[in-house]
């Protein structure tokens, strides 16, 4: 996965035993040459502030193409029987931050089952590391000056031996800002009558109103990609479509209605659909 | 030691464990022992990981579900059910104003048996005026014939909130032997429907967060056949059990239904005259009988399996829905990782255990038995 340092130690034995602590003089360098670090990615971006929380977990960035990453992930993926039919999965890429103090900083992870270990690299005061990693949870923890830390500002866990690890969920997605949702104000209403006269026949002379273009893309009329997939997979709704209501009348019969809505829950939608039937 | 194989489907298959002998499979291979503790340990993770995460986390980010309105016409939920593409669908009922029940694949095939059943008050024409309230009601008369011991009331909706611990969610299913559980929230003043929940779902969470760190569930490794798990055909000369249920493609349809209502049983694998995989038939199959009105103009008698699986084939073709591989096969040394992986896949419920090279059926492990086997 990567570009594995040649520099790298792969620790001895000490990797492998948890409670040994790591070896003095294992320590890989970190920092130092740029043109080792990540060879195939872009440059660090400069550090424009102090703050270490700059870099979220997860970076909306879009996939990069590294067919010859993607398979050597998992160590799942040996297997010999011929029914293979798992599909190798897109790389997310996210990076990996230590904003405390440290002359060298590692990480090694459950990404390979702790085989190898990575050097961050110095970035102003903090060290960070790009990962491209399929979706999923992973643990991992620092090597910090020949010592394994964690994070304390990202999830992290303890093992029943009592070790600390810190916790990635990579998701496929990046999850929504409630934040940014919940504090969203509809304007008001513009000025006007807002009675409900029975319309008359000047009315039905004009054309009628047109419906906000918009609306149109309602996640009603995809359809269903897999076949007995359920839930059926949409891409996330236009913030205008949701709490419309829209109606079809049945394909099949005239005495079938489907009345469809999406709503927010939380930070994610669903689309729900109720077949009804009309009496004649 | 010798492993045993514990008959693990569901109460209509005889309860026997199966012994089978140290040299079962005609190599000479040694099974490796599973160790208890490496089950424990699996098993207590497993349980700490589905206790402290919620249903929530089972919605994709955005997700479609189709309910019916319960006074719908069977015939026309039948029609729904096909065009869209899925197999069950949550009942709305507007005079209470609450969810109220599940149509399944399992009502269609009993309503199909009711109609070839000449006794039966159902016909056909009275299908397209019967509404699912009323079958559901008729059904109680049904079912109470099969297991003799039905209750008189009729079924609660088993449901879960958003918020549930999915261990929760999954003994649901399995103790209540239901294949989906909607997630409905009762924050406003209406139920809310947000997903339909199944053990598919729970095992990809599993899946996700375990697979990236293989050393924290020891048995992952393990093959399959040196764990009590799923249902094994008994070799000769060690049958304890009834016969595992296998049916070759020129068997009716009606033989096929028969065993999916009173064996309890989900799938029946189809297999040729020497025992060899060819297809699967499976309860959400009987959807495409839809198709041109297929049940109004067959007998359930005349109508092979074989017939029966091309038309599943030619609705797939109609819909332009991509079906995928119809059977999903493992060998019986992969790794329980790789079952897992692929009963995660949606619209998996079950894994055929075939012989490398000739396909010969050895076994099944389906979604419940390993569910079973991961809550202990």
């Amino acid at each position: 996965m990567g570009n594995v340092n040649g520099r790298d130690d792969g620790g001895g034995g000490s990797t492998a035993s948890i409670g040994n602590g790591p070896d003095g003089n294992s320590v890989v360098r970190g920092g130092g040459d740029d043109n080792d670090f990540m060879g195939h990615s872009p440059p660090p971006s400069p550090r424009v502030s102090g703050s270490p929380l700059m870099f979220t977990p997860q970076v909306p960035v879009a996939p990069l193409q590294r067919p010859d990453e993607m398979q050597s992930n998992n160590s799942w993926m040996h297997n010999s029987s011929g029914y293979e039919d798992t599909v190798p999965e897109q790389g997310i890429p996210t990076m990996i931050t230590w904003s405390y103090d440290g002359k060298e900083v590692a990480v090694e992870g459950s990404w390979d089952n702790w085989k190898t270990r990575k050097p961050l690299q110095r970035s102003g005061k903090d060290f960070i590391i790009l990962k491209v990693l399929p979706s999923g949870v992973y643990q991992y923890r620092f090597v910090v000056d020949g010592q394994w830390r964690y994070s304390p500002d990202v999830q992290w866990t303890k093992d029943e031996a009592g070790n600390t690890f810190n916790i990635l969920d990579l998701q496929e997605y990046v999850p929504e800002d409630i934040g940014s949702i919940s504090g969203f104000e509809p304007p008001r209403s513009p000025d006007s009558s807002y009675n409900n006269l029975q319309l008359g026949s000047e009315d039905y002379a004009k054309e009628p109103p047109l419906v906000p273009p918009h609306l149109q893309m309602t996640l009603l009329n995809a359809p269903p990609l897999h076949h007995m997939e359920n839930p059926p997979i949409s891409s996330r709704p236009q913030h205008v479509v949701i709490n419309h209501l829209y109606m079809q009348k049945g394909k099949s019969s005239d005495s079938v209605v489907a009345l469809g809505s999406t709503h927010r829950f939380l930070s994610k939608y669903v689309t729900v659909v109720l077949y009804k039937s009309i009496h004649q | 030691m010798i492993p045993r194989f514990p008959v693990s489907r569901t109460p209509g298959i005889s309860g026997d464990s199966m012994e089978i002998d140290g040299d079962p499979f005609h190599h000479a291979e040694a099974v490796p022992k599973i160790l208890d503790a490496d089950v424990e340990l699996s098993r207590h993770r497993i349980s700490v990981f589905l206790s402290t995460h919620t249903a929530y986390e089972l919605l994709p980010e955005s997700g479609k579900v189709v309910a019916l309105d319960v006074a719908l016409p069977v015939k026309q939920a039948f029609h729904i059910l096909y065009e869209q593409g899925i197999s069950v669908a949550p009942l709305w009922d507007h005079d209470v104003g609450r969810f109220v029940g599940i149509l399944s694949p399992l009502d269609f095939i009993l309503i199909l048996r009711e109609l070839g059943n000449h006794g039966s008050d159902l016909t056909e024409e009275e299908l397209e005026t019967h509404a699912i309230s009323a079958w559901k009601e008729g059904k109680l008369q049904l079912t109470r014939k099969f297991d003799g011991n039905g209750s008189l009331h009729p079924r609660r909706l088993i449901d879960a909130g958003p918020h549930d611990s999915l261990k929760d969610v999954a003994l649901k299913l399995l103790q209540n032997k239901v294949a989906t559980v909607p997630i409905i929230t009762h924050d406003g003043s209406v139920p809310q429907l947000l997903h339909l929940a199944s053990l598919t779902g729970v095992l990809k969470c599993i899946c996700r967060h375990f697979k990236h760190s293989p050393a924290s569930l020891p048995i992952l490794q393990q093959p399959i056949c040196s764990i009590p798990l799923g249902t094994w055909v008994p070799k000769i000369g060690e049958s304890n059990g009834r016969p595992f249920a296998m049916l070759r493609p020129n068997a009716s349809l009606s033989d096929a239904l028969t065993l999916l209502v009173q064996a309890e049983v989900s799938a029946v694998p189809i297999v040729d005259d020497n025992d060899s995989l060819l297809d699967i038939y499976s309860r959400s199959d009987i959807t495409a009988l839809a198709k041109d009105r297929a049940y109004a103009q067959i007998h359930l008698n005349e109508l092979s399996i074989h017939q029966a699986l091309q038309l599943t084939q030619e609705a797939s073709a109609t819909y332009g829905f991509f079906n995928g591989q119809r059977c999903h096969m493992c060998l019986r040394s992969d790794p329980l990782h790789k079952v897992m992986d692929r009963l995660a896949i949606p619209g998996v419920r079950r894994l055929v255990i075939v012989e490398a090279g000739s396909k010969r059926v050895e076994g099944i492990i389906s979604l419940t038995d390993l569910f079973r086997f991961l809550l202990g």
